[in-house]
């Protein structure tokens, strides 16, 4: 599939759905981050600050440098079993008691974000540090995909080459890397500017694979999350709230499109040399990804001009009649 | 104040907040290579390098001793001979201090300015410092027996079935030394070729090429021999790549940094063969090898972490354009006890890892064992800061190991070329930064360039308020002991002479007049301190003079709009590169 086609066809489909929804009022008004974040506060005693080596560590430099005490106030929450985007911590040592107040946020469903873009096999779970905002903590783990995207590409480009894959894939997959690192970029400084901080990306080390299984891996992540992340980031480029964020989406959707056909193209590809079980089994992976989308709850942050719950599902609607259910294949 | 007295002064008081202003300055740049397991395996030797002593710790009751060493001595490198006595190098004290078992100090004799290797052999001492001197002392006691001068900016010593190697820091050279003292060869580890890409941060930039690139060695961190006779350093690769000013323009290579971690093994007789390296952090300090030598554990001091490699997983070629390394450790050890600098395995095969802070001793053997060491708490947030590993892997002190250089000249996309500076030596004296001065003050640079370039977090105001603090304390490089005084002090009298001029610009107890001048060189720069000059080549902003003497050549320095110097004689520049290595 051509870039210019697919750009045009998911335009289209970003258009209809703002047009269903309707373009007007302030995209910062009616729904905020509390919508998706939950405001908690808990007060926690340490009366045994010696008996942990590393407690220890983090107590006295707690004590002589009061801008060290989050990473006390962490642990002492991780020791609790508590965990959230930490957004205050009060210490007061008195009577040997280490004494925390803490106040942090808590995402309703989990950790945000996590669909979009094309992640590599492997990924591990990332170990975030807690975000001083919802918004930092949204920029910080999309700055974290993004990154992942890079050796995401990196191994799609390897194995296409390893597979025999015409030249222009392989060198559209390994320009594809050098957009991530741009988008991690940008991503790590919004991030930054809410007060998030991306975790670092590790990758366990890849496997040979059989041209069946990078198809599929292909159809989950190319056609069906960069092309979602695509229209994400279109979206995103017309509702974000801030010239800054908006530029950015819109650096980002031009890429993500140029990724998203790159994806299709593979697909188109790979296919013409699987066998007929393995096409099936392709495709069924790609229908699977598309419902799983589907029934994934959307993050509701118009802060930054995510599409809200309705308009996200016209959005997929859009995208599966015009694309996924093989209307321009 | 020490712990016990924080601990119930806390218990006296009714509450106490935490401190709102950061305490004085602490501790010294992180060097690695701390700590030694005596041979009979029972206690742990420390040289606390931030404390300014010795300590052994019994490895089964935890309990300790210690002797005082002089204020500012820096213990480094410890070594025992075969008499069961300790040797350790003060890399500020220029000298080695001998200690017997029971921890008494039975000989203290000066060696050189910066001590900074050394082994046992025999009867024999050997120390390397870091004014290129290799010294021979007899390890019971006395004078020097031999002092060779070899290249400035010597490291380890390694003996190896008899065979003398040493070598240098920055370059990450590895030197056989024979008999007789002549230097038989001289070996780097091998370039090797990444992927990388254009990592422009900001809009409308970032169409560079991702061609390969080649990283290039430096900074050899720690060399050990291994068990095979062949000889393991871990040092780190600069990658030529092209740098931006831009948020997160010091990322690109897969997620990693311009600077990376390596593992170089070199065997006699062969080429040296870059392992495909097993470790994912900054700053690999120390490397100590298990008792049945199947076992390397290295210290990653940036990330806090050792991780611990089978010595059969690093025979893979170092060819993976992305730096691609993980699976091949097979444990990595987090205490969370801050950054460590020193590993040493005992006899039974336990990994004994120092936590300088704390300070702290985790001993992993069956079960881990922490135990918290007497001493004053050590903190200091600029410090910290300085060691501290960003996103982009790589920390302050990749490119100013030691608080010093790593001898790299960096390509900028805006700027050019720029070698990287000192930054030791009365750092908050020599304000504006970089070469252009466009760094007003150190927080500002903290800002711009931790926090952005390299993907660091935000930095804190008590860590804006400390580093400058901490690295003031540094001195600058001391220069080695004089060969010819006469030649210096000629050179000293060129240097200040109205004729050369040098000293109009590069005046006062630093150096540097401070102000911003077109000498020549391709551009309007802050003159430069000249304070440990010799120990910093190359020289100039491009780095285009990589003796001192090419300053005053005909395509380097920029000729006699850089003082007066074209009328001088050979032997008069001779004089002048003699005064400038001394000071």
């Amino acid at each position: 599939m051509q870039v210019k086609r697919l750009r045009s066809v998911l335009r289209e489909v970003v258009i209809a759905s703002m047009a269903a929804g309707g373009c007007a009022g302030n995209p910062l008004g009616g729904s905020g981050p509390d919508q998706c974040v939950d405001h908690k506060s808990a007060t926690l005693t340490r009366s045994d600050p010696n008996a942990n080596a590393s407690l220890q560590l983090k107590i006295e430099s707690c004590r002589v440098d009061v801008d060290a005490c989050i990473t006390l106030c962490s642990q002492i929450m991780n020791d609790a079993q508590l965990s959230g985007d930490l957004k205050k911590c009060d210490v007061a040592f008195g009577g040997g008691d280490v004494n925390v107040t803490v106040a942090y946020d808590v995402f309703r469903d989990g950790a945000p974000c996590g669909s979009i873009g094309r992640r590599p096999e492997g990924l591990v779970a990332p170990r975030r540090t807690p975000a001083e905002t919802a918004l930092g903590a949204w920029f910080a783990n999309t700055a974290w995909l993004e990154a992942s995207s890079i050796c995401a590409f990196l191994q799609l480009a390897k194995e296409l080459r390893e597979h025999g894959a015409p030249r222009a894939l392989v060198r559209l997959a390994d320009a594809s890397a050098r957009d991530e690192v741009r988008h991690a970029a940008l991503m790590s400084k919004l991030a930054r500017r809410f007060g998030g901080e991306p975790p670092a990306v590790e990758v366990t080390p890849p496997r040979d694979r059989s041209l069946e299984a990078l198809a599929i891996e292909n159809a989950v992540e190319g056609c069906v999350r960069e092309t979602w992340g695509a229209v994400v980031a279109l979206w995103q480029s017309q509702r974000a709230p801030d010239a800054e964020m908006r530029a950015a989406f819109a650096l980002i959707a031009r890429d993500e499109v140029r990724h998203a056909a790159l994806g299709w193209a593979i697909d188109r590809w790979a296919m013409g040399r699987l066998d007929h079980g393995a096409q099936v089994r392709v495709a069924l992976a790609r229908e699977a990804a598309v419902k799983a989308l589907a029934d994934e709850r959307p993050e509701e942050l118009p802060a930054i001009g995510l599409p809200g719950i309705a308009e996200a599902r016209r959005l997929h609607a859009q995208t599966y009649s015009s694309l996924w259910n093989g209307g321009l294949s | 104040m020490n712990k016990l007295s924080l601990l119930l002064l806390a218990a006296c008081s009714s509450s106490t907040p935490p401190s709102p202003n950061p305490p004085p300055p602490w501790g010294v740049p992180i060097s690695g290579g701390n700590m030694i397991v005596a041979r009979g395996g029972g206690h742990a030797w420390i040289a606390d390098a931030d404390r300014d002593r010795v300590m052994s710790v019994d490895l089964v009751t935890g309990k300790t001793a210690e002797v005082a060493l002089a204020t500012g001595d820096e213990p480094g490198r410890l070594a025992e001979d075969s008499a069961g006595r300790i040797h350790v190098a003060l890399r500020r004290g220029g000298a080695v201090v001998t200690l017997d078992d029971q921890l008494h100090i039975v000989a203290r004799r000066l060696v050189c300015a910066e001590p900074r290797g050394i082994a046992a052999d025999g009867d024999n001492l050997y120390v390397a410092c870091s004014g290129g001197e290799l010294v021979t002392l007899p390890a019971a006691g006395g004078d020097p027996t031999r002092v060779l001068r070899l290249d400035r900016d010597l490291r380890d010593v390694v003996i190896v079935n008899g065979q003398l190697y040493v070598t240098r820091f920055r370059t990450a050279e590895l030197l056989a030394v024979d008999a007789g003292g002549a230097v038989t060869s001289r070996v780097a580890p091998p370039i090797v070729t990444r992927f990388t890409f254009d990592s422009g941060g900001e809009l409308g930039s970032g169409n560079g090429s991702g061609t390969p690139v080649p990283a290039n060695p430096e900074v050899a961190w720690r060399t050990i021999a291994l068990r095979d006779g062949s000889i393991l350093m871990t040092h780190q690769r600069a990658l030529g790549t092209i740098l931006h000013t831009t948020p997160g323009g010091y990322g690109g290579q897969c997620g990693g940094g311009p600077v990376e971690d390596a593992l170089t093994i070199v065997r006699p007789g062969q080429a040296p063969f870059a392992a495909l390296s097993p470790l994912s952090g900054a700053l690999p300090v120390d490397a100590a090898l298990s008792p049945d030598g199947t076992l390397v554990a290295v210290v990653l001091a940036g990330a806090g972490i050792v991780e611990e490699v089978p010595v059969a997983n690093l025979g893979q070629p170092d060819d993976d354009p992305c730096h691609g390394k993980q699976g091949l450790a097979q444990r990595v050890i987090g205490d969370d006890l801050g950054a460590p600098t020193s590993a040493a395995y005992t006899p039974d095969g336990a990994l004994v890892v120092y936590y300088p802070e704390l300070p702290a001793l985790a001993v992993h053997g069956a079960a881990t064992t922490i135990y918290t060491l007497p001493g004053d708490f050590g903190y200091d947030s600029g410090r910290h800061l300085f060691h501290e590993q960003t996103g982009a892997g790589l920390a302050c002190a990749s490119c100013h190991p030691e608080a010093r250089d790593d001898g790299q000249t960096w390509q900028f996309d805006s700027e050019g070329k720029r070698r990287t500076q000192s930054v030791a030596g009365r750092i908050l004296d020599r304000g504006p930064y970089h070469w252009s001065g466009d760094m007003v003050d150190l927080p500002t640079l903290m800002d711009q360039v931790f926090s952005e370039r390299m993907g660091g977090p935000a930095v804190t105001r008590s860590q804006h308020l400390s580093l400058g603090p901490w690295l003031d304390r540094i001195p600058a490089p001391q220069p080695p002991s004089p060969v010819d005084q006469a030649a210096i002090d000629r050179g000293r009298a060129l240097f200040q002479s109205a004729d050369a001029g040098c000293g109009t610009c590069h005046t006062g107890p630093l150096f540097t007049n401070h102000a911003l001048a077109d000498v020549g060189t391709g551009g309007t720069f802050k003159v430069p301190s000249l304070l440990g000059v010799g120990a910093r080549l190359p020289l100039l902003h491009d780095g285009c003079a990589t003796t001192l003497a090419d300053r005053f050549g005909a395509t380097c320095g920029g000729g006699d709009k850089h003082g007066h110097t074209s009328q001088l004689t050979t032997a008069q520049i001779a004089d002048l590169v003699a005064y400038l290595d001394s000071i």
